[in-house]
């Protein structure tokens, strides 16, 4: 199995969150969608990582820092989420509609 | 290798860390009467990050096996961010005061974010590039968000952060294709990789990938929708410093990731990147048009500037010799400098006349304004005058030198898009002139925030809008030192 069979996983990985992010509508959903699109970019960075010709490490030690950062992100993410069903009781983002021209 | 070295290089970002983390040590010890002191313990641990700034200017240096470069450009952003920083900390409490919102973690929020832009000026490795841009939007996210009972500011602080991850994540994308295709991180490595070939298919994905996702973070046409919301939904001071830092820091990504490392290629963004600074102009200008709510208006304003900034880096990727590429890049910083002292004074501005926290800063609460308080009505006019690009305002300037790299570089229709842009924009920011002067007050007057820190920090910007306009020579070494260390 060569490298292109794990980037077009990746690929399709990285489709599918960026598919859903816009297909979904619950803030909680399209948070998952999001950290699907970076497990993708982890994939091929991994893989690429894996099939350099000299011995390196960039790669990977880049795919742990992106799923620290995500980590953050999702905390971030859920804090936010959590505010504003406190004021709006509902995560359906076709909901908030305060601010428009 | 001289580790004790490489840390003195990173002086700057210590003492941020260091002031970080005794803003939130006295926050939790400090009574609650006593909370305003935070507000000058965070400038004063500022002026001292902006003297270790000055400390390191001049010393040119990669270090950390690479990871970290400290030159002149990367200082210069810094003193920048500094700035940035003093005029939010000194702008924002009475605002968070009269809401009952929280000092301590603001200041703290701020600091982390300044400290991710000082990361992401100086990294000269994508990895470290990536950490930095993620610590410096994060707190912003929050920031957005901060007033949490308010649905606004909910509102907004979600959209930036659900489009704002998902730019990252596309950006994320075209990173680890241009790891794939270059086999390297390093970004002065991937220049050299990617010199003297054309672009093969994959990295051509890669770079529309990070076009994309970059552009997305400064707030181009057509990926601004987020900038609005998130804008006019953010407490207004705080808006002032989003449009400003991000940005700024945004705008150090693409100077690093597309003038350094696809400055090799640059014609083949060329065309792309001149197109998105016509969208971004012209649309940010035509829709701030119609805004009847200033906040908004100055938000769709933030947008305009950044389309005048994307046109420096087009000038810079169609310039045909290293004397225009510089004369590019010290464009855009001087751009960046000017805009960051006009533009959150302006957002502050708005803020003030937010006392009575049930109004929301239209175009009417201005009405009169040059009666009711002369000096504000001044200092705002000279603000919009600048945002105008009306001599001898820094903003007259900031547009000249960009008019100017994009002539010098063949780019004459840019050029003249720009110009007739600024006219476009004139009409909006003049009209907010012509209520605070021409108009009779409302019967039933906003009240406005006269708080000591406020003033201060408005006076310190109207004083280096027309300092740098009336003798932008002083900052020119700098600039000429800071762009230089890219060639």
């Amino acid at each position: 199995m060569g490298l292109s069979a794990y980037l077009i996983v990746s690929t399709l990985l990285f489709a599918i969150g960026a598919f859903g992010f816009m297909a979904r509508r619950n803030g909680i959903l399209m948070l998952i969608c999001i950290e699907l699109m970076l497990n993708g970019v982890n994939l091929s960075l991994v893989a690429f990582n894996a099939y350099q010709p000299a011995p390196a490490v960039n790669g990977a030690i880049f795919a742990l820092m992106i799923m620290a950062v995500a980590a953050a992100e999702a905390t971030v993410g859920l804090a936010l989420v959590i505010a504003i069903i406190r004021t709006r009781q509902t995560a359906e983002v076709d909901q908030y509609r305060d601010l428009k021209e | 290798m001289n580790y004790l070295n490489d840390l003195f290089t990173l002086l700057p970002e210590i003492v941020l860390v260091v002031l970080v983390l005794v803003v939130i040590t006295a926050d939790l010890f400090l009574p609650r009467a006593d909370k305003w002191m935070l507000t000058p313990l965070t400038v004063f641990g500022l002026i001292l990050a902006g003297i270790a700034c000055v400390l390191v200017w001049g010393v040119n240096d990669t270090v950390f096996s690479g990871f970290y470069r400290v030159d002149d450009l990367s200082v210069f952003l810094k003193m920048v961010t500094v700035g940035v920083g003093i005029l939010s900390a000194l702008f924002v409490p009475s605002y968070l005061r009269i809401r009952r919102l929280p000092l301590g973690e603001f200041n703290a929020m701020l600091l982390f974010s300044l400290i991710g832009m000082c990361v992401l000026c100086s990294s000269s490795d994508l990895i470290t590039l990536f950490v930095g841009l993620e610590l410096m939007v994060m707190p912003g996210y929050l920031l957005t968000g901060f007033a949490k009972t308010d649905r606004y500011s909910n509102e907004g602080g979600l959209k930036y952060f659900l489009l704002g991850s998902f730019a990252s994540a596309i950006l994320l994308f075209g990173v680890s294709w241009t790891y794939g295709v270059t086999g390297t991180t390093r970004i002065d490595a991937i220049g050299q990789a990617l010199s003297g070939s054309s672009l093969n298919p994959a990295m051509l994905v890669a770079v529309a990938m990070l076009m994309v996702g970059a552009t997305f973070k400064v707030a181009a046409v057509p990926f601004h929708y987020w900038t609005p919301d998130a804008y006019q939904g953010a407490p207004t001071p705080i808006t002032g410093y989003l449009s400003v830092g991000p940005k700024l820091g945004a705008f150090a990504l693409l100077i690093r990731v597309f003038a350094e490392a696809l400055g090799p290629v640059r014609a083949d963004w060329l065309v792309v990147m001149a197109i998105l600074a016509v969208l971004t102009m012209t649309g940010g200008n035509i829709v701030a048009l119609v805004q009847t709510n200033v906040k908004r208006m100055l938000a769709y304003s933030a947008i305009a500037h950044s389309g005048y900034i994307l046109a420096g880096l087009a000038a810079f990727a169609a310039a045909g010799s290293v004397a225009v590429q510089r004369e590019s890049i010290e464009s855009i910083l001087f751009y960046l400098a000017g805009y960051a002292l006009m533009n959150i004074a302006a957002f502050s501005v708005v803020g003030m006349l937010q006392r009575d926290t049930s109004r929301f800063g239209g175009l009417r609460s201005f009405a009169g304004l040059g009666a009711r308080s002369p000096g504000r009505a001044a200092a705002m006019a000279i603000l919009l005058l600048s945002l105008t690009g009306i001599p001898p305002t820094v903003g007259f300037f900031a547009k000249w030198y960009v008019l100017l790299a994009t002539v010098d570089a063949g780019l004459a229709w840019l050029a003249v898009l720009i110009v007739l842009n600024a006219a476009l924009a004139a009409f909006y920011y003049l009209r907010v002139i012509v209520y605070m002067y021409m108009r009779e007050p409302e019967d039933d007057p906003a009240p406005i925030d006269a708080s000591a820190f406020g003033t201060v920090a408005l006076a310190l910007s109207v004083i280096g809008v027309i300092l740098l306009g009336v003798y932008p020579g002083a900052i020119l070494d700098v600039l000429r030192a800071s762009a230089g260390s890219l060639f």
